[in-house]
């Protein structure tokens, strides 16, 4: 195969794929999933350095 | 003693990150007002060789960057990712050796560049013993950090914590690859690459240590304490992600605008210049989502100052990653190249974007590792805030006029196709713009020491007692908690 057809090939598939990940991305089940993992900065208390796992809920623009 | 441990974070490595920030800050940012001094009073330093501008420039490059920005880099990352993981890092015997292995690398570069030990490579110039000390180092890095993220008590994986480990594995490679280098002596090696080949693999490093380093990691920084000073989760979660692949995937391609107009083939240095146009949707795309964050939270924005220098961070990132696809732009670049206004454009991306960001989420950071909700001076750090702004601005534009104005001037010619102006002539109408950029170059190191006062006061004033109130809470809720669940068991 022709090196050229090869890059040509592998650079469409990587746009593909970008694309692929951005359908899946915005499927409309999936939004409690984003929403609890843009919360994750909120779990604990800030000025401890204890593990714990108290959950504080915030808005989130999904 | 073990179940303790197991509770805790490791806090220790952050103190000693943070702490060595701010020191590398100050260092890194005199040598930077030295230099900038240097050429506004040429014999400032007696011609005495140390100290001369060649060798004096690659240690602020080294120092701001490597140092300052590095430490600063290591220490975040290794508290968001366990904070965001919930758990505490893989090894602390391993985070000691990352940290003073960090420390060694910098004390090296220190004392090897002003004694004119180089490779000559802009921002590798250290040579072949110091750069596998750096890949050990930083695989060292990698492992912590990523060990961390596998023992995480977490399902997902924090988006900051996705840019912080795409900045690490991208620079050990980077570092790895363009240091490749023939040793000729203990303190001389030659690059394994010859001729433009040699060219075009430093700077895919150059603009990736931008990419990566400047940016990637501290988008990773952004991601983590803008939500945290706005007190909201950031703007779009799903945006972030198609930001991350976005960013990387085009970021390492943009290398070549570094070589327009040199003997490195055309359609590479076009190739440069589309991607480096590409670059601004997802470059943008994160700097929305920052912002955006504080959406109903704008009046914070009036009275905090530490939230005033995240997002100030985020209109430079957003004004520098225009300004650098307008001059990847190949006729734009015929202007801009080799003028003072490429130092003007780093220099916005540097102090706006990655000085602030850092610095504001070292005052978040800072007070919340020594037990005090805050630091023991607002004011001061509203001070802060508004010296380095005017200090930036200042530098900024007074190398954008110099630059504009030189490439204006070297193109010039006369009719009869002579140059209008002999070189020497630009320099001289350069003068007063040197003498703006190191009053803006001392404004902001001026902040700087503001901050390590603020930040020694608040040391010295120690934990808050609320703060001792809060632990007792959470160790007796815990109680609680555990008792409560022991007799649901029974």
């Amino acid at each position: 195969m022709d090196l050229n057809l090869i890059r040509i090939l592998v650079t469409v598939a990587l746009f593909v794929i970008f694309l692929v990940l951005i359908v899946l991305l915005f499927k409309k089940r999936d939004t409690k999933i984003y929403k609890d993992a843009a919360n994750l900065p909120f779990v604990g208390d800030d000025t401890s350095d204890i593990i714990e796992s108290k959950k504080i809920k915030g808005e989130n623009h999904e | 003693m073990s179940e303790t441990q197991a509770l805790t974070y490791n806090y220790r490595v952050i103190k000693q990150f943070s702490i060595m920030t701010i020191v590398w800050g100050i260092v890194g940012m005199l040598v930077g007002v030295i230099i900038a001094a240097q050429l506004f009073f040429p014999d400032l330093t007696y011609g005495i060789e140390y100290l001369t501008f060649g060798r004096l420039r690659p240690l602020h490059t080294n120092a701001v960057i490597f140092a300052f920005g590095g430490s600063a880099l290591m220490g975040t990352s290794l508290y968001v990712v366990q904070r965001t993981c919930q758990t505490r890092l893989l090894s602390d015997a391993l985070a000691g050796f990352v940290f003073w292995g960090w420390q060694l690398v910098i004390v090296l570069a220190a004392l090897s560049l002003p004694m004119g030990i180089t490779g000559g490579k802009e921002y590798a110039e250290l040579e072949w013993p110091i750069d596998i000390l750096i890949a050990v180092v930083w695989v060292a890095y990698a492992i912590l950090f990523f060990g961390t993220i596998m023992k995480r008590k977490t399902s997902h994986i924090y988006v900051a914590n996705w840019f912080y480990g795409a900045f690490i594995l991208t620079v050990a490679v980077l570092h790895i690859v363009n240091s490749a280098a023939i040793p000729v002596t203990l303190t001389k090696s030659y690059s394994a690459y010859g001729g433009a080949i040699d060219a075009m693999v430093q700077w895919w490093y150059g603009h990736n240590a931008v990419g990566f380093f400047l940016t990637a990691g501290f988008l990773g920084m952004m991601y983590y304490f803008i939500p945290k000073q706005a007190e909201r989760p950031v703007y779009s979660y799903r945006l972030s992600i198609v930001h991350f692949w976005a960013l990387i995937a085009t970021y390492m391609w943009a290398g070549p605008h570094h070589l327009h107009y040199t003997a490195l083939p055309d359609w590479t240095q076009s190739l440069g210049m589309i991607f480096s146009l590409i670059l601004l949707a997802p470059s943008w795309g994160g700097m929305i989502n920052g912002i955006m964050t504080l959406s109903g939270a704008w009046h914070k924005l009036r009275t905090d100052p530490i939230l005033k220098f995240l997002i100030v961070s985020l209109s430079f990132y957003g004004m520098s990653t225009f300004e650098g696809p307008m001059m990847a732009i190949k006729t734009v670049n015929a202007l801009s190249h080799y003028t003072d206004w490429t130092i003007g454009h780093v220099h916005s991306g540097a102090l706006g974007w990655v000085a602030f960001v850092t610095i504001g989420a070292m005052y978040y950071l800072i007070p919340k590792l020594y037990g005090r909700k805050e630091m023991v001076s607002t004011p001061l750090i509203n001070l802060h805030f508004w010296v380095s702004t005017i200090g930036v601005v200042l530098y900024i534009s007074a190398m954008w006029i110099a630059g504009v104005m030189q490439g204006l001037m070297w193109r010039a010619v006369n009719a009869d196709g002579t140059l209008t102006y002999s070189f020497v002539e630009s320099v001289q109408l350069t003068y007063p713009f040197y003498a703006i950029r190191l009053v803006g170059g001392i404004l902001f190191l001026f902040g700087m020491l503001i901050m390590a006062y603020n930040t020694y006061k608040t040391l010295q004033a120690g934990p808050d007692k609320a703060a001792d109130e809060i632990q007792d809470k959470t160790i007796h809720t815990d109680a609680i908690q555990s008792a409560a669940s022991q007799s649901a068991t029974n």
